[in-house]
C-alpha cells in the first residue's frame, strides 16, 4: 500500500454566480477514520460533499482517491472510484422494490434482460455482509424512514465504494436508531473505509468521529482530532463568536429558562377530543387524541417523522378532513368548519415546508407578507386595494421581524432561508387569533434566525396565546416548551409538563419501546 | 337492432379507428413515464401525417412514406424536447405550441409546395398495403385480418416491444425512475434528460406513425387538421390506462369502438356530427373517472 | 447559503423604496419588450428564409404585408378587426392561467358566443338595434361562461384534468354547433351550414368617422377592466397566490373552487364576446368554420404577453397586424398568407425559448441548493 491518503480534497472552490459557497477547501482523510463535517446552514457542507461525490462541479481545486485524480462533476465515475454519497433528501424510487433500488445504474442483467432474481441475491448478501438485515423483495414506499435510510446506504455500499459520505443520517431516526447507525459507520471505517459524514448534533459528531473539520462562509477553519475540542469550542467555531454567545444561540441552556407551570390554567383554547384522521390509503394516521392547548402556553409535539403529527396539525387546520372527533377553538366547535373559516379569528398557522406550503417564491415579499390580511377593510376603498396602506404594513413586518430584503418588491425566493421562515413567521404571528399552529418553524434556517423564531414563539405565549408547536428537533422542544406530547403511530405515548418528563423517557417513547 | 352495434364490422372499424390513438397515446405514455406530460401529440401526428403523404408521393414509395412520417413526427418531437428537456421551458405552453405550429406550417406547406388549399390527393401518392397474412380461415374477423394494413400490426408490435422493454429490461426501470424519483437516477450517475429526449424522439416516431396510417393507411390524401383531435383523445387514452401499457391498449381499443359506435348511430339516424361528438364526451368521462380515481388515492 | 448570504446583504440593510421597485418594474417591462421584439425579429428572419425558398423577395414580401397592415385608416381598420378576437381570447386565457386554472377550452367558448349572438341578431326582437346588439352580445357572454364552468366542477368534484377536459370540450362545442347549423337553425335554399343573417340594424357600428369597428373600443375596454382586476383588487391577488402556488393558497384559506369558478366564467364570458363580435361586426352571420383557430392563436398572445392586460393589447394588435398584412403579402406575391400561423407559432417558441434561456444564464446561486 502506497502513503497516498484515501480522500485528498485539494484546493476545492465552487462559485454560484458571485456566490462563494466553498472557498479553498483542502483537506486529506485515512482510511479506517470517522471524519466529522460541522457548521452552520449554508456553510456549504453539502456543496463540498456533493463535489467530492461528483454531483457538483467545482470551480477550482481537485479531488483524488487513494492517489487518483476524480474526474469533476460525475457521479457516476466518483461512484466507480469508490466515492459513494447518501443523501439528506431520499432518493429512492417508491414504487420499486428493495433490489430494484439498490442495483439501480448496475443492474444484473441474462443477456439484454433484467435479471431481477440475481438482484435479490446480491442484494441479500450485502445485507448480510453488512449486517444491515432488509427484505430484497419489500416495495419502498411500504418501508419506514428508517428502513428506507438502511436501503440509501446499502444502495450506496453496493457500489464497493472505500469513502462513504453521509449528509444528516440521524436527522430522521428516533434516538435509537440513530446510535445504531452510528454503530453501523464506525463498523465501516473498522473495515478500512473511510467514513465523511455532515452533522448538526454535536454529540454525536463527538462520539463517533475521529477528526472534525468545522466550515463557515464556506472556508475549512478549523480541523482538529476529536479528543483535542469540546463542543463549546465546536460551536463557536461554527457561528465564529465567542463560546458564551454560542451557547445562547445554541439554547445549550436547554430547560434553564424557568417556566411557569400551566400558564393560562382554565379553559384551553384548543382543544381536541378523540381525533381520528384517516390518511389516502385508508390508514388511522391519528388515532383517537385527546389535546388541550391552554392560553400562554406553548405544547411541543415530537416523535419520529410520520407518525401523525403532520396530519394532526392539517386536521386542526382544517385542511385535511377528519375522521371522528372534535376540535373546539376557544371554546367554540370548529370541526365542521373549512380553512378560510378556521383562520377568521380562530388560528394561524406556519406550515411545515415553507418554500412548498408557506409561500410564493416567485412572488414579491410584499404578496407574501399581506397574504391573509388583503381582505380586511383597511386596506381598501370599495373593492380596490389601498396599495399604500398595504406597502406600509408590508414594511413594517420587515421592519419588526429584521427581514434582510432589498426592497418590498423583491421575489421572496431570492431571500436566505432564514429571511423567508421570517416573513412566515412575521405574517402568521400578526393575525389576531387565540391559537398559532407552528410546524417544524427553524429546519434548515441559520442560527440568527432561530433565535428571532424562538423568541417570538416565547412572545406569543407570554401575550396569552397557545402555541401548538410540531418538531423534530427534540432540543427545540425542549428549550420552548411548557409540556410536552410523543407521537407514535398516531397516539400520544407520553405527555406532561416538560420539566418534569425526561429525554431519556422521551427518546424511548418516539421508538415506541415505552408503554403507556 | 342489437346485431347492428355487435358486429364484426364494428369490432373491425373499431380496431381500424383505435390504431393512430394507440401509436400516439403509447408515445404519450413513454413521456408521462419519463415525467413529462406531452400534449403535444396531436401536432406531432399531423406533422407526420402531412410528411407521410409528401414522402409516399416525392418517392412513390410506401415505405418511404412511412419513414417520411416517422422523421415528420420525430421532427416535431425534436422541437418539443429541446425546449422541454434543454431549455426548460413549460411543457403545456410547449405542447400547445407545437400543436399551433403544427397545424400552422401544414397548412402552409400545403399551399407553398402543393399548392392546393384544404386537401391534396394525386394518384401518385402510394397507400400502405396490407400485411396479407394468410388468416381468412378464421371465421368472422379473418377476411378484416389479412387485407388489414400493416401498421394496425406494427401498433401492437410496438405496445408489446414497449411493455416488454418497461417490465423486462433495465432501461425500463431508468425510464420510469425519471418521471417517478429523478434524484435516484441522479445519485446513481444515470443521464437525466438524455432518458427524457429518447422518449420524447420515441414518441415523436410512433405520433409520426399514427399520422401516416390517418393519411397513407387510410385515406390515401391529406386533409387539413386530418388528426382533428385524435392525438388530445391519445392523452385521454394514456391517463386512462393507467400504469401498464395493456391498460393503454386497453383504452384505445375502447375509444376506437366509441368512434365506431358513432359511425354506427349514423347509419341509425343520428346526425353524424352529433354523433361524433361521442368520442370527446367519451374522453371527458374517462379522465373523470382517473381523476376520481386518483383523488381517492392520493386525496391529501 | 444563510451566513454567505448575510455577509452578502450585510452593505444593503433593509432599505426598503419605492422608487428602487419602480425602476426594477421599468426594467423588466424593458426587458420583456426587448424580448418579444427579438422573438419577433427571429420568427420574420425564418420566415423570410421560407418566402425566398419561394423565389420571392422577403424585403419586399414584407412590404406588403405592412402596407396592408398599416397602410391608411383602411388597413389599421382591418388590423384591429382582426386583433379583436385575439385580444379577447387573449384575456380569456390570461385570467385562468393566472388562477392557474389551465382551461384551454377558448374556441368553443368563442363558437358558443358567436351562434348566441347570431340566433339572438337575426331574430325580430321588435327592439331598437343598439338593444338588440346589447341582449346579443349579453346573452352570449353568459352562455361562454356557463359553457366554461363546468370543467371547474369536474376538476373541483373529480379531479378531472381540465386540460383535457377544455380541449375536448372545444370538440364538443363546435361539433354540435355544427350539427345545429346545418340542421334546425340552417335557413332555407343555403347551402353551406349557417345560420340566417343578422338584422342590419343590429349590425356593430363603425367608430364613427373611420372605418374601425367598434369592436376593438370594447375589447380595450375588457383589457382596462381585467387590468384593474388583476392588480387592484383582492379578487386578483387571491387568483395570482393560487396561480402560483395552490398548496400557499390552501394553507391560507383561500377557496380554490370558488377562485377558479369566477376565473372560467370571466374566461367563458369574453371569448363568448369575442365569438359574438365577429358575428354583430365582422361575418353578419354565424357560418359554419367562422373561426379558423382564433382563439388557440389567442392563447399565444396571452403566452407572449405573460398574461398582463397592456401586453396582450399590444400583442394582439401585432398579430391583427402579422394576419392583416399576410392576406395582402398573397395578394402581392403569392405567398400563401398561412405564413402569419408559422410566423406566430416561431414568435411563441423563441418567447419561451428566451424564458428558458434566462432561466439558464441567471441560474445563480439559488440553482444549488
Amino acid at each position: 500500500m502506497d502513503d497516498s491518503p484515501a480522500l485528498r480534497v485539494d484546493g476545492v472552490t465552487v462559485e454560484f454566480g458571485s456566490l462563494r459557497a466553498v472557498d479553498d477547501v483542502s483537506l486529506a482523510c485515512r482510511a479506517g477514520e470517522v471524519y466529522a463535517l460541522v457548521g452552520e446552514n449554508g456553510a456549504g457542507k453539502t456543496t463540498l460533499m456533493n463535489v467530492i461525490a461528483g454531483v457538483v462541479r467545482s470551480t477550482r481545486g481537485s479531488i483524488s482517491v487513494a492517489g487518483r485524480p476524480l474526474p469533476v462533476g460525475d457521479t457516476r465515475a466518483a461512484l466507480q472510484a469508490g466515492v459513494g454519497m447518501v443523501r439528506q433528501h431520499h432518493t429512492l424510487i417508491p414504487s420499486r422494490t428493495v433490489a430494484e433500488n439498490i442495483v439501480l445504474g448496475h443492474e444484473p442483467r441474462r443477456g439484454i434482460f433484467y435479471d431481477r432474481r440475481r438482484a435479490a441475491e446480491l442484494v441479500a448478501g450485502l445485507s448480510s455482509r453488512f449486517a444491515l438485515p432488509i427484505d430484497p423483495n419489500a416495495v419502498v414506499a411500504d418501508l419506514p424512514v428508517g428502513l428506507k435510510q438502511r436501503v440509501e446506504l446499502l444502495k450506496v455500499l453496493s457500489w464497493d465504494v472505500r469513502i462513504v459520505i453521509l449528509d444528516e443520517p440521524t436527522a430522521v431516526l428516533p434516538p435509537d436508531e440513530a446510535s445504531r447507525l452510528l454503530d453501523v459507520m464506525r463498523g465501516l471505517a473498522a473495515e478500512g473505509r473511510t467514513v465523511l459524514f455532515i452533522s448538526h448534533k454535536l454529540k454525536e459528531v463527538v462520539s463517533v468521529s475521529d477528526r472534525v473539520g468545522v466550515l463557515r462562509a464556506g472556508r475549512l477553519v478549523a480541523e482538529s482530532a476529536i479528543v483535542e475540542t469540546s463542543i463549546p469550542e465546536l460551536a463557536s467555531r461554527m457561528i465564529g463568536e465567542d463560546a458564551a454567545a454560542a451557547g445562547a444561540f445554541l439554547g445549550v441552556d436547554e430547560g434553564a429558562a424557568a417556566r411557569s407551570a400551566r400558564a393560562g390554567a382554565g379553559t384551553p383554547v384548543l382543544a381536541v377530543e378523540a381525533l381520528r384522521v384517516t390518511d389516502a390509503d385508508g390508514k388511522q394516521c391519528v388515532d383517537g387524541v385527546d389535546l388541550d392547548v391552554a392560553a400562554g402556553e406553548i405544547t411541543a409535539i415530537v416523535g419520529v417523522e410520520g407518525n401523525g403529527q403532520a396530519e394532526f396539525m392539517e386536521a386542526i387546520a382544517g385542511i385535511r378532513d377528519v375522521a371522528s372527533g372534535r376540535v373546539s377553538i376557544g371554546g367554540t366547535d370548529v370541526t365542521g368548519l373549512d380553512v378560510e373559516a378556521r383562520r377568521q379569528g380562530y388560528l394561524a398557522h406556519i406550515p411545515e415546508d415553507r418554500l412548498f406550503n408557506g409561500a410564493c417564491v416567485s412572488l414579491s415579499l410584499r404578496d407574501n407578507l399581506i397574504l391573509g390580511f388583503h381582505r380586511e377593510p383597511r386596506f381598501r376603498t370599495g373593492p380596490f386595494f389601498r396599495a399604500e396602506a398595504l406597502r406600509a404594513f408590508a414594511r413594517g413586518l420587515v421592519g419588526a421581524f429584521d427581514i434582510r430584503a432589498r426592497y418590498l418588491d423583491q421575489p421572496i425566493g431570492e431571500l436566505s432561508g432564514g429571511n423567508i421562515q421570517r416573513a412566515i413567521v412575521a405574517r402568521e404571528s400578526t393575525h389576531d387569533v387565540p391559537l398559532v399552529l407552528v410546524a417544524q418553524p427553524t429546519r434548515g434556517v441559520d442560527i440568527r434566525a432561530m433565535a428571532t423564531i424562538h423568541a417570538r414563539l416565547r412572545e406569543l405565549a407570554a401575550a396569552g396565546r397557545a402555541v401548538l408547536l410540531v418538531t423534530s428537533d427534540l432540543d427545540e422542544a425542549l428549550a420552548l416548551s411548557h409540556r410536552i406530547a410523543v407521537f407514535f403511530r398516531g397516539r400520544i405515548l407520553l405527555g406532561g409538563e416538560t420539566r418534569e418528563i425526561g429525554r431519556e423517557r422521551i427518546g424511548l417513547a418516539m421508538s415506541g419501546a415505552l408503554g403507556t | 337492432m342489437l346485431d347492428a352495434f355487435l358486429s364484426w364490422t364494428m369490432v373491425e372499424t373499431g380496431i381500424r379507428f383505435a390504431t393512430p390513438i394507440l401509436l400516439a397515446a403509447l408515445g404519450g405514455y413513454l413521456c408521462q413515464r419519463a415525467g413529462v406530460f406531452n400534449i403535444g401529440l396531436e401536432g406531432t401526428m399531423l406533422s407526420g401525417a402531412f410528411a407521410a403523404v409528401a414522402a409516399s408521393f416525392a418517392t412513390h414509395s410506401w415505405a418511404l412514406g412511412i419513414l417520411g412520417g416517422v422523421l415528420g413526427g420525430v421532427f416535431a418531437a425534436a422541437i418539443f424536447a429541446l425546449f422541454v428537456v434543454s431549455l426548460r421551458t413549460d411543457e403545456i405552453v410547449t405542447g400547445l405550441t407545437v400543436n399551433i405550429l403544427a397545424v400552422g406550417m401544414t397548412t402552409y406547406l400545403l399551399r407553398a409546395v402543393f399548392g392546393v388549399q384544404g386537401r391534396f390527393a394525386s394518384d401518385q401518392i402510394v397507400m400502405v398495403p396490407p400485411l396479407g397474412l394468410p388468416l381468412d380461415w378464421i371465421p368472422g374477423i379473418g377476411s378484416f385480418l389479412s387485407s388489414t394494413s400493416i401498421l394496425v400490426y406494427l401498433a401492437l408490435v410496438a405496445a408489446i416491444v414497449i411493455n416488454v422493454y418497461m417490465r423486462y429490461l433495465p432501461g425500463g426501470v431508468r425510464l420510469q425512475a425519471v418521471g417517478e424519483a429523478p434524484a435516484a437516477l441522479a445519485a446513481s450517475g444515470l443521464p437525466i434528460a438524455r432518458t427524457k429526449w429518447l422518449a420524447i424522439l420515441v414518441s415523436g416516431g410512433l405520433c409520426g406513425l399514427a399520422g401516416t396510417y390517418l393519411t397513407i393507411g387510410e385515406l390515401g390524401q391529406y386533409v387539413d387538421n386530418v388528426t382533428a383531435g385524435r392525438g388530445y383523445i391519445a392523452i385521454a387514452a394514456f391517463v386512462f390506462g393507467g400504469r401498464g401499457v395493456g391498460g393503454v391498449v386497453l383504452a384505445a381499443f375502447l375509444f376506437g369502438l366509441v368512434d365506431s359506435l358513432a359511425i354506427r348511430t349514423q347509419g341509425l339516424g343520428l346526425p353524424s356530427n352529433l354523433a361524433f361528438t361521442l368520442p370527446y364526451i367519451a374522453a371527458i368521462a374517462a379522465i373523470t373517472v382517473v381523476g376520481a380515481r386518483s383523488r381517492r388515492v392520493s386525496r391529501a | 447559503m444563510s451566513e454567505v448570504a448575510a455577509g452578502h446583504l450585510a452593505g444593503e440593510p433593509a432599505k426598503v423604496t419605492r422608487t428602487r421597485s419602480l425602476a426594477r418594474i421599468a426594467k423588466e417591462q424593458a426587458a420583456n419588450i426587448g424580448w418579444i421584439a427579438a422573438a419577433l425579429l427571429a420568427a420574420l428572419l425564418v420566415g423570410a428564409i421560407a418566402i425566398r425558398i419561394q423565389g420571392i423577395d422577403p424585403l419586399s414580401a414584407y412590404g406588403a404585408m405592412a402596407t396592408r397592415a398599416f397602410g391608411g385608416w383602411r388597413a389599421v381598420g382591418n388590423t384591429l378587426k382582426a386583433a379583436t378576437p385575439l385580444l379577447l381570447t387573449g384575456l380569456g386565457t390570461a385570467v385562468v392561467f393566472r388562477a392557474g386554472f389551465i382551461n384551454v377550452g377558448q374556441e368553443g367558448q368563442l363558437y358558443i358566443g358567436a351562434l348566441v349572438a347570431a340566433i339572438i341578431a337575426s331574430a325580430d326582437l321588435g327592439t331598437p338595434g343598439w338593444l338588440q346588439i346589447l341582449i346579443a352580445m349579453a346573452a352570449a357572454t353568459v352562455a361562454g361562461a356557463a359553457w366554461a364552468a363546468w370543467p371547474v366542477f369536474l376538476r373541483v368534484r373529480f379531479n378531472a384534468n381540465e386540460i383535457v377536459t377544455t380541449l375536448m370540450s372545444s370538440y364538443v362545442a363546435i361539433l354540435a354547433i355544427s350539427w345545429l347549423v346545418n340542421g334546425p337553425l340552417r335557413p332555407a335554399g343555403v347551402a353551406v351550414g349557417s345560420t340566417a343573417p343578422i338584422r342590419p340594424a343590429a349590425h356593430l357600428p363603425f367608430v364613427p368617422g373611420t372605418p374601425i369597428g367598434s369592436g376593438i373600443l370594447i375589447a380595450v375596454a375588457a383589457a382596462i377592466i381585467f387590468a384593474v382586476v388583476f392588480n387592484r383588487t383582492p379578487l386578483g391577488y387571491e387568483w395570482k397566490i393560487l396561480g402560483h402556488n395552490a398548496h400557499t393558497a390552501r394553507y391560507a384559506g383561500l377557496r380554490p373552487a370558488r377562485l377558479w369558478l369566477l376565473a372560467a366564467l370571466a374566461s367563458g364570458g369574453v371569448c363568448a364576446l369575442a365569438g359574438a363580435i365577429e358575428v354583430l361586426g365582422v361575418q353578419f352571420r354565424f357560418v359554419e368554420g367562422l373561426s379558423p383557430g382564433l382563439a388557440y392563436v389567442g392563447i399565444l398572445v396571452a403566452l407572449i404577453a405573460r398574461f398582463s392586460p397592456a401586453g396582450i393589447v399590444l400583442v394582439a394588435i401585432l398579430f391583427g397586424a402579422i394576419n392583416a398584412g399576410a392576406i395582402g403579402l398573397e395578394m402581392a406575391s403569392g405567398v400563401p398568407a398561412q405564413i402569419s400561423s408559422v410566423i406566430q407559432g416561431l414568435m411563441i417558441l423563441f418567447v419561451a425559448a428566451q424564458v428558458g434561456l434566462r432561466s439558464l444564464i441567471g441560474r445563480g446561486p439559488r440553482g444549488s441548493h
